[in-house]
């Protein structure tokens, strides 16, 4: 594999891991687990 | 043949801390606990309650459970009904404790006996703990807890959340099996009416009468020659306003050293990368992408924490509330109560913890009008995007003896105030009818020296937020920015710029017909975006695209030049009064949407808020273009 094609899959894991973060992120404060949701009752039940 | 397992160490035994606001229960329950939840010496730092897991002295497990601060079983606001509720058993999401531990400030008996009674007349199990034994001890005195034991009826023993041996004798009672077998009544509701009230403060009366501990303590000598001065309408303004003067001037003043060593190593690890990585995208990513934009963000970590710095402090102290109280009859001018006063200082670290805190305010007028202006604080999210535009467009020189810059600090931040106030007023004027703030009853506390351990520790945990935030959003955010601004990629023989190509580029030139009159070009809009998820973002994503639009010759220049060359001032100035009213932050409308149980009160102020800057940045902009600065 060249150089070029070697950076471009690097990138597009990067970029997917960094989507999948961003997914992540929503859907866990969708469900009121999320970082800085107001919903602290349902973190710290987690947390025990 | 039967197998006997000890099943004790597992119970999980609950135990509830209850008190007067104040009196020092977070600092118990971090100590039990091992938590590092914030404390304050001011009243109403805990809102919620919080959960967490000891250790008795044998080793047992129990579940601690902090409360909220109560003067009383009848609660006047939400975080009350919170701590009365579970105590009492009518939590429907909590179930009742087992035993509730009344934590007792020693220097201010009468209060919390009067709780004791309360409780003791629903027969609630309970035990006592005497906190701040020091500062009875320093003043010559002695509280006997074995003596008051017998008095009360019920185990007391000393305890002290601000040194490790401080909760032992709690350790060692708890392991008695006969405290955690208590009957509880059936009903426990209390009796609202006064002379019930009255009837559990002569019981409180009575009890320290029999225990020969009805002398008043000795007034805190230097507090009370210290306010003096410090609650004197005047004096007390004149301090005020010149110690946030000082907080502004030191942010600029002492920041500048260890902002240079990050901005050296930004600027080194971006050329490091660049002369080792070959060219291609890969490179572009990192060091357009991840160094500019996360690099431009984290070198205002020093700031941050200088601020952070002066606002512990302050609250360590025990400041706070005077300044509160000094406050209270602007307040209630514009329709609010001293009571908002720390939701609205809250505000100043991040508005959800400010909202959240709005519930302990009982009037629900003074309440939503809280929350609805908790935004216009400055939250420190926005302390980077000032930084940038003041330290790219203020010329870094002395007006007077003082610092230019951290003048316009302090009035942008004096700027989101005035403008809370003028909306309050406004809010006051509309909600007339719906009755008055009631007025401010806030404690007091002593003043006490701030502890270097508990400044560093919150240093400590502002700084991970901080960097939380730049590991996780702010890069998530910053790499997806530059794939839209690198993709697709321009067509050879393409005479524009290949950033102007990209899909980031052409929604930039869509949405700057819609931020031309305020003077923002296509990146300020492109920026404008991601910075929704949180304003710092709006940093790096300007780093990112303007690292795009750059040559090879310049890697590694720091966003605030850029700007500066590319940005009139009129166009700086404009972006900066646009942050200072836009609610650029999802979390907190979500927050407000959470809090207020539908979608009228954070789509109105957004709506609102959005409405506000559009028209600040507006004027800014045709004013500073018609003295010839566009």
């Amino acid at each position: 594999m060249d150089n070029d094609t070697l950076q471009l899959i690097a990138v597009l894991a990067i970029v997917v891991a960094a989507a999948g973060y961003l997914l992540r992120r929503a859907w866990r404060r969708q469900q009121g687990r999320g970082p800085a949701c107001g919903n602290c009752n349902a973190c710290q039940g987690k947390s025990g | 043949m039967s197998a006997t397992v000890d099943i004790s160490g597992l119970a999980q035994r609950r135990l509830a801390l209850l008190g007067n606001p104040n009196c020092g229960k977070t600092a118990l329950f971090n100590r039990l606990t091992g938590s590092q939840q914030k404390v304050g010496n001011y009243a109403g730092v805990t809102v919620e309650l919080k959960r967490g897991l000891m250790k008795t002295a044998a080793g047992r497990s129990v579940t601690v459970i902090d409360l909220p601060g109560t003067y009383s079983l009848n609660a006047g606001s939400q975080d009350e009904a919170v701590a009365c509720g579970v105590v009492l058993g009518h939590s429907l999401s909590e179930r009742a404790p087992d035993l509730t531990a009344v934590v007792v400030d020693a220097t201010r008996l009468r209060r919390g006996l009067r709780l004791v009674a309360a409780l003791r007349r629903l027969q609630v199990p309970m035990v006592v703990l005497l906190n701040m034994m020091d500062r009875v001890r320093a003043q010559g005195r002695s509280v006997d807890a074995a003596q008051l034991a017998r008095t009360l009826g019920v185990p007391v023993v000393e305890a002290t959340g601000i040194r490790p041996e401080g909760t032992d004798a709690l350790r060692q009672l708890l392991d008695d099996d006969t405290l955690w077998h208590q009957p509880h009544p059936a009903s426990q509701t209390p009796l609202s009416v006064e002379s019930q009230t009255r009837a559990d403060d002569a019981q409180a009366q009575a009890w320290l009468a029999a225990a020969g501990l009805d002398q008043p303590m000795k007034e805190h000598a230097w507090s009370r020659r210290l306010d003096a001065w410090l609650l004197q309408p005047l004096v007390g303004t004149v301090v005020l306003l010149a110690l946030l003067f000082l907080v502004f001037q030191a942010v600029f003043a002492w920041a500048e050293w260890p902002m240079g060593l990050i901005e050296d190593a930004t600027a080194a690890t971006g050329e490091w990368i660049a002369a080792t990585l070959p060219e291609g995208l890969l490179r572009s990513l990192l060091v357009d992408g991840i160094v500019a934009g996360v690099g431009g963000v984290l070198v205002f970590l020093p700031q941050i924490l200088i601020l952070f710095f002066f606002i512990l402090v302050l609250e360590e102290s025990g400041y706070l509330p005077r300044a509160a109280l000094l406050l209270d009859r602007l307040m209630h001018a514009i329709g609010l109560s001293g009571r908002a006063f720390i939701p609205l200082l809250s505000s100043f670290a991040c508005a959800i913890p400010g909202i959240m805190a709005a519930r302990t305010i009982s009037d629900r007028h003074t309440r939503w009008t809280t929350v609805f202006i908790a935004p216009l604080m400055t939250c420190s999210a926005r302390l980077p995007v000032y930084a940038l535009l003041i330290g790219a467009f203020i010329p870094a020189r002395k007006v007077g003896g003082l610092n230019l810059q951290g003048l316009v600090l302090f009035g942008l931040y004096a700027l989101g105030i005035l403008s809370a106030v003028a909306v309050a007023w406004v809010a006051k004027q509309w909600g007339r009818a719906r009755g008055q703030a009631g007025p401010l009853m806030m404690e007091l506390p002593d003043y006490h020296w701030p502890r270097a351990k508990d400044i560093a520790i919150g240093l400590w945990q502002r700084a991970l937020i901080f960097l939380r935030n730049v590991g996780g959003i702010i890069l998530a955010l910053t790499v997806i920015l530059w794939a839209l601004s690198s993709f697709p990629v321009a067509p050879p023989g393409y005479s524009g710029s290949a950033i102007a190509y990209s899909l980031a580029g052409r929604i930039g030139h869509a949405l700057a017909v819609l931020f031309e009159p305020i003077g923002f070009n296509w990146q300020i809009a492109v920026a404008l975006i991601p910075g929704l998820a949180a304003r710092e973002v709006v940093v790096s994503a300007l780093g990112t695209v303007y690292a795009l639009s750059q040559t090879g010759d310049e890697v590694g220049t720091a966003l605030a030049p850029m700007i500066a060359a590319d940005w009139s001032l009129a166009t700086g100035l404009s972006l900066l009064i646009w942050f200072v009213f836009a609610p650029q932050c999802l979390a907190t409308l979500a927050v407000v949407r959470k809090e207020s149980g539908g979608w009228v009160l954070p789509v109105s102020m957004a709506a609102f808020l959005f409405g506000l800057a559009y028209a600040a940045a507006f004027i800014t902009y045709r004013l500073a273009a018609a003295l010839g600065w566009a």
